[in-house]
């Protein structure tokens, strides 16, 4: 079963001679509880692509259907209401409000939509973060790859249908880029998450099933996941 | 540098338009005041000049006190006589000017707060007839009166109507024989005219001779008859010009209406102040916000100093250009400040606008100074910013680990402020400017000691405030009131500019309602009397017919007339003591005293020698039993008189000293009653007796008969008028705080972009961010809703001490203060409309997408 599915989708910024076709047709499936990181160089549209996807950028023409639920005429209201309860996010930085603690960050999207957490459920997230001891710490005390795991806990605290992930180890140092890739992984592999990671480390790229290469606003490569030396190879003939 | 500044503000338009408003709106009020009082004094200067047209000479006679009970000296037929006998005076006439009612067409008295009614006689010499009539004619005879065109418009009188006039006489109706303009103008700057035939005009006013005499010289030169005239008539009249009395005349009423000015004044002050907590606010977290951008400017060589001046250069613009428009939008203003004081009963009748150049010089002065003290702090601090800073990923400003340094400097200055206080209550400061400016000062130096500790405050009020917040809307309360803490000094400077208006709303209002209890109190303590007749205006003098009018009234049993006046004691200077005269056989079935020596007899037996004086006057004139006062009186005469006994006057209807009635007919010129108090016979209710006294006093339609409780709530009227006038001259300052906290939030909402984009990914609704940012905002009012409350009772508190011996009763009122929360909240929620707007406006996109 598609998760998350997308026809022949196009954004264009700009018009006439100086438009920028970011997206030119892209047609892809995400089946469910698969790991699919998309890679491309600068300007080939894999963050329009994220965009698109998680509803927060609307397309010039094509569709995006996420759990059966075409984005395409949704409301503000709606997006949000979708966002709030249907799809997990974890940024490349600014995951997390500083005034919160961690605990708090991890539960904002059931407190948003005014839902009690399930505790057991909630439990057992901190504990596979390993974040247990720094509940009541706030992001300014916690370091850069805490921060990522608090930011992946709470993507995953209401069980979304998907989990968008955009550059989540930019800003990390490669031991804490190997915990939160572990985490993502083990959503997939425990949890049974379907998750979309947009990046542009081959490294972080090897942990996933699936691979699809943008250039240019198409899909150059889709298939399955590559060692780092593979993804290498791939990226390579992509630019 | 200079273009980096100018470039600068332009790229922060909505910030400095923000900022500058603040500005304008402290300029705009002093210029209007300006522009205002200006015109006002011009007008008059204007008017007097015109009234005194064709006089060369003016003669009065000399009026040792002014007193508003006592009527002015009048010059006997006599002095004419020898006035017209005098060489060089060509044509010499006496006139009469007094004060008097007129009944609109319902029957009931004009009154105003504003220019009174003025009865006057018509000249029969050309050339002092300064009346133009637009229809109609002069008054022939006792039964015409002419009246102003204002008037006539106003209530609606043609020629040939009816019109019913009082004064000291009954009540009696006139034809209209005319309508008159002056100068073109409607009326009299404001007052009314009813113009009779001279002798017709005395005996209505009771004036038994003239207020002044009129001389023309002809071809004479009129320094010289006047000259002459003054040596004719000797010490006891005032001979001028023509020129000369209208220009101290003018000067008088100015004189009179400089209070007003120096009350608009101090309100423009404290809005200006509140702009400045504003501009402060604002320039700090613009260069907080800019930390980088000087880090990189000193990188590339600039030096400290280069980047002060940048950043003063910023704040000058923003102050000279807000000041250039503070002067526009106050001289617009103008018209509306007399509106304003119009609705609350002040109508001064002006015309024209008069814009002295000094008026905007002092405004752009004020305007760009104002912005300059403010903005330096903040200037200061973009030159401490260190080169490397630039290289750092971010730099957000610290809280500042000062806590010690901020309490020891909050108490020093509220110390200061406190003693600056007491010395002003207390010192024995002789001149009130003194004592006054020493309050003033006092209680800005409280001001800023109690917001400098303000920001230590932020956390338990917030978190006190927040807590309903919290528990009524979950995580964007949490998160409001958690925002609010953020930056402690910011939100604190932001609701110490509320705080400072609130103070003296707080403080105004425990005043009046102190002043409301203490006359309620000393009316129920001392009245033993069941009715109450006065003037309709509160405070216009009643006609003596009035008392002997109520003395025949069913079921009265005794009344007894009240005079006041003013004097001169012997020793004092200048300085006037208000008196009261009364009627010792009837008095003490109407007034009860306490007493520290003597007793109700002593009140009865009072004779026409003896005085009683209130104990702690008699204290600071040092005097007791048996000592002689030394008076000088409005009639120019000197009496003295034996203090008798010494009686506790605790905020009561009388003044300090008590002579009898009799004594103020004879030797104070006073003609007419202050009000009159009546005793009931046993088991007649009051109300019916109020009743049956008006139906009486129909001969005396400017006064009221009045129960006791009717008389309360007309003492608490003028109060409450005067209160009205307050709270709207303050509102403005509360505005100008309002526009801080937008400014404020607007400010903290763009520097969260990136943090409401994210919250707006992982599905906040707009409606939650707009909740959360108005929650904010209603925290950070309802901080400077506490601030203000709690200083304004403080001063309260203090500033009533020295009255509680004269019976000031300090009441809380509660109702008010807990409008005044209310009212904040809803400022909060109305202030935080704006950047909510733009919060829930967020692109999430742009938010969440990192470079």
């Amino acid at each position: 079963m598609n998760i998350v599915s997308t026809a022949d989708l196009r954004r264009t910024y700009g018009e006439g001679e100086t438009a920028v076709h970011a997206l030119a047709g892209v047609t892809l499936d995400f089946p469910a509880g698969q790991f699919t990181a998309i890679m491309g160089p600068s300007g080939s549209g894999k963050s329009t692509l994220m965009h698109l996807l998680a509803g927060l950028d609307k397309p010039t023409s094509g569709s995006v259907v996420i759990d059966g639920q075409e984005l395409a005429g949704l409301d503000d209201k709606a997006l949000t209401q979708l966002r709030r309860d249907r799809l997990g996010f974890v940024f490349q930085a600014f995951n997390l409000v500083p005034v919160l603690t961690a605990e708090e960050n991890i539960t904002l999207p059931l407190r948003l939509a005014g839902r009690e957490p399930d505790q057991a459920w909630l439990d057992q997230l901190i504990d596979t973060v390993g974040l247990r001891d720094r509940l009541t710490h706030r992001p300014s005390e916690l370091s850069g790859g805490q921060q990522q795991r608090v930011a992946v806990a709470r993507a995953l605290v209401h069980r979304p249908a998907v989990l968008f992930a955009d550059e989540p180890t930019g800003n990390l140092d490669s031991h804490s880029s190997e915990e939160v890739l572990g985490l993502l992984r083990q959503a997939v592999d425990e949890f049974d998450q379907t998750v979309i990671m947009v990046t542009h480390e081959p490294s972080a790229a090897a942990v996933a099933d699936r691979l699809v290469v943008l250039r240019d606003g198409v899909v150059v490569h889709d298939g399955d996941g590559q060692d780092e030396a593979g993804v290498l190879d791939l990226m390579k003939g992509a630019a | 540098m200079t273009s980096l500044a100018l470039r600068g503000l332009l790229t922060r338009k909505l910030r400095s338009v923000l900022t500058g408003f603040a500005v304008v709106i402290g300029v705009a009020f002093v210029v209007g005041t300006l522009v205002f009082t200006d015109t006002i004094n011009a007008s008059f200067t204007n008017l007097f000049e015109r009234t005194q047209q064709g006089v060369d000479v003016a003669i009065e006679a000399h009026q040792a006190v002014k007193a508003d009970f006592s009527a002015p000296p009048t010059m006997p037929s006599a002095t004419l006589d020898k006035v017209k006998a005098t060489p060089g005076v060509d044509v010499a006439e006496g006139s009469v000017s007094s004060d008097g009612t007129l009944l609109d067409k319902q029957g009931k008295p004009i009154t105003s707060t504003g220019p009174p009614t003025l009865i006057v006689s018509e000249s029969t010499e050309k050339v002092f007839q300064i009346l133009d009539y637009v229809s109609g004619g002069r008054p022939q005879g006792a039964d015409q009166v002419a009246i102003d065109r204002g008037t006539a418009k106003k209530y609606g009188f043609k020629v040939g109507d009816t019109v019913t006039v009082t004064s000291h006489e009954p009540a009696k109706q006139y034809k209209v024989s005319g309508i008159a303009t002056l100068d073109g103008k409607d009326n009299l700057a404001g007052a009314r005219l009813v113009v009779m035939t001279l002798p017709e005009a005395q005996r209505m006013t009771g004036h038994d001779g003239y207020d002044s005499i009129s001389v023309s010289t002809g071809h004479n030169d009129p320094d010289q008859v006047k000259a002459a005239l003054k040596k004719e008539l000797g010490p006891d009249f005032l001979v001028r010009t023509g020129k000369e009395a209208a220009k101290e005349q003018a000067q008088d009423l100015s004189d009179a209406l400089g209070f007003i000015r120096t009350a608009l004044l101090v309100f423009a002050g404290v809005a200006l102040l509140v702009g400045g907590f504003l501009i402060f606010n604002t320039f700090t977290v613009t260069v907080a916000q800019r930390t980088k951008e000087f880090a990189l400017l000193r990188v590339l060589g600039a030096s400290r100093r280069q980047v002060l001046r940048s950043v003063l250069l910023e704040t000058l613009i923003v102050g000279l250009v807000a000041s250039i428009l503070g002067v526009l939008v106050g001289i617009a203003l103008a018209p509306a400040l007399a509106a304003m004081l119009k609705a609350f009963g002040i109508d001064l009748g002006t015309t024209g606008l008069v814009i002295a150049p000094g008026t905007i010089v002092t405004g752009i002065i004020v305007g760009v100074l104002a912005t300059m003290i403010s903005g330096f702090v903040p200037a200061r601090r973009a030159t401490r910013v260190e080169p490397i800073t630039a290289m750092r990923d971010s730099a957000t400003p610290g809280i500042g680990h000062l806590r010690r340094r901020r309490i020891i400097g909050s108490i020093a200055l509220m110390g200061c402020g406190l003693l600056a206080l007491f010395y002003g209550l207390f010192g024995g400061i002789d001149s009130t400017s003194a004592a006054a400016s020493l309050l003033g000062l006092g209680a800005l130096l409280m001001m800023f000691g109690f917001a400098f500790l303000a920001p230590l405050l932020v956390r338990p009020l917030a978190r006190a405030i927040g807590a309903p917040l919290a528990r009524m809307q979950g995580l964007t309360g949490v998160l409001a009131r958690e925002n609010a803490i953020r930056q402690p000094q910011r939100t604190a400077v932001t609701a110490a500019a509320l705080m400072v208006g609130l103070a003296l709303v707080v403080l105004v209002t425990v005043f009046a309602a102190g002043i409301r209890a203490s006359v309620d109190n000393a009316i129920d303590k001392q009245v033993t009397a069941s009715v109450m007749v006065m003037a309709q205006d509160g405070f216009s003098p009643v006609p003596v017919g009035a008392a002997e009018t109520v003395a025949k009234v069913d079921g009265v049993r005794d009344v007894s007339p009240v005079r006041f006046s003013t004097g001169i004691l012997k020793g004092d200077g200048d300085a006037t003591t208000p008196v009261t005269g009364v009627d010792p056989a009837t008095v003490g079935s109407v007034l009860k005293l306490d007493w520290e020596k003597g007793d109700a007899q002593t009140l009865r037996s009072l004779t026409d020698q003896q005085a009683l004086v209130d104990g702690n006057w008699a204290k600071s004139k040092k005097v007791g039993v048996g000592d002689t006062l030394d008076f000088t009186t409005p009639a120019g005469k000197h009496v003295s008189y034996e203090i008798a006994g010494v009686f506790k006057n605790q905020a009561g209807l009388t003044s300090s000293v008590i002579l009898t009635g009799a004594s103020l007919a004879a030797s104070w010129n006073s003609t007419d009653l202050a009000f009159v108090a009546a005793a009931g016979d046993p088991g007649v209710k009051p109300a019916e007796l109020a009743k049956r006294a008006d139906v009486a006093l129909k001969a005396f339609p400017q006064t009221d008969a009045l129960t006791i409780k009717e008389f309360k709530d007309k003492q608490n009227q003028s109060i409450n008028g005067l209160l009205g006038l307050v709270f709207a001259l303050l509102s403005l300052s509360v505005i100008v705080a309002l526009l801080g906290i937008v400014n404020t939030l607007a400010l903290s909402v763009h520097e969260r972009t990136r943090e409401l984009g994210m919250l707006r990914a992982v599905g906040m609704s707009r409606r939650q961010v707009r909740r959360m940012v108005r929650s904010e905002s209603v925290i950070t009012a309802g901080i400077g809703a506490v601030l203000g409350t709690v200083l304004g009772l403080v001063f309260s508190v203090i500033v009533s001490r020295p009255l509680a011996d004269e019976g000031f009763v300090f009441v809380l009122p509660y109702g008010w203060l807990i409008v005044f929360f209310i009212l904040a909240g809803i400022a909060g929620v109305v202030a935080a409309i704006p950047p909510a707007r733009r919060a829930a406006k967020v692109d999430v996109l742009r938010a969440v997408t990192t470079e």
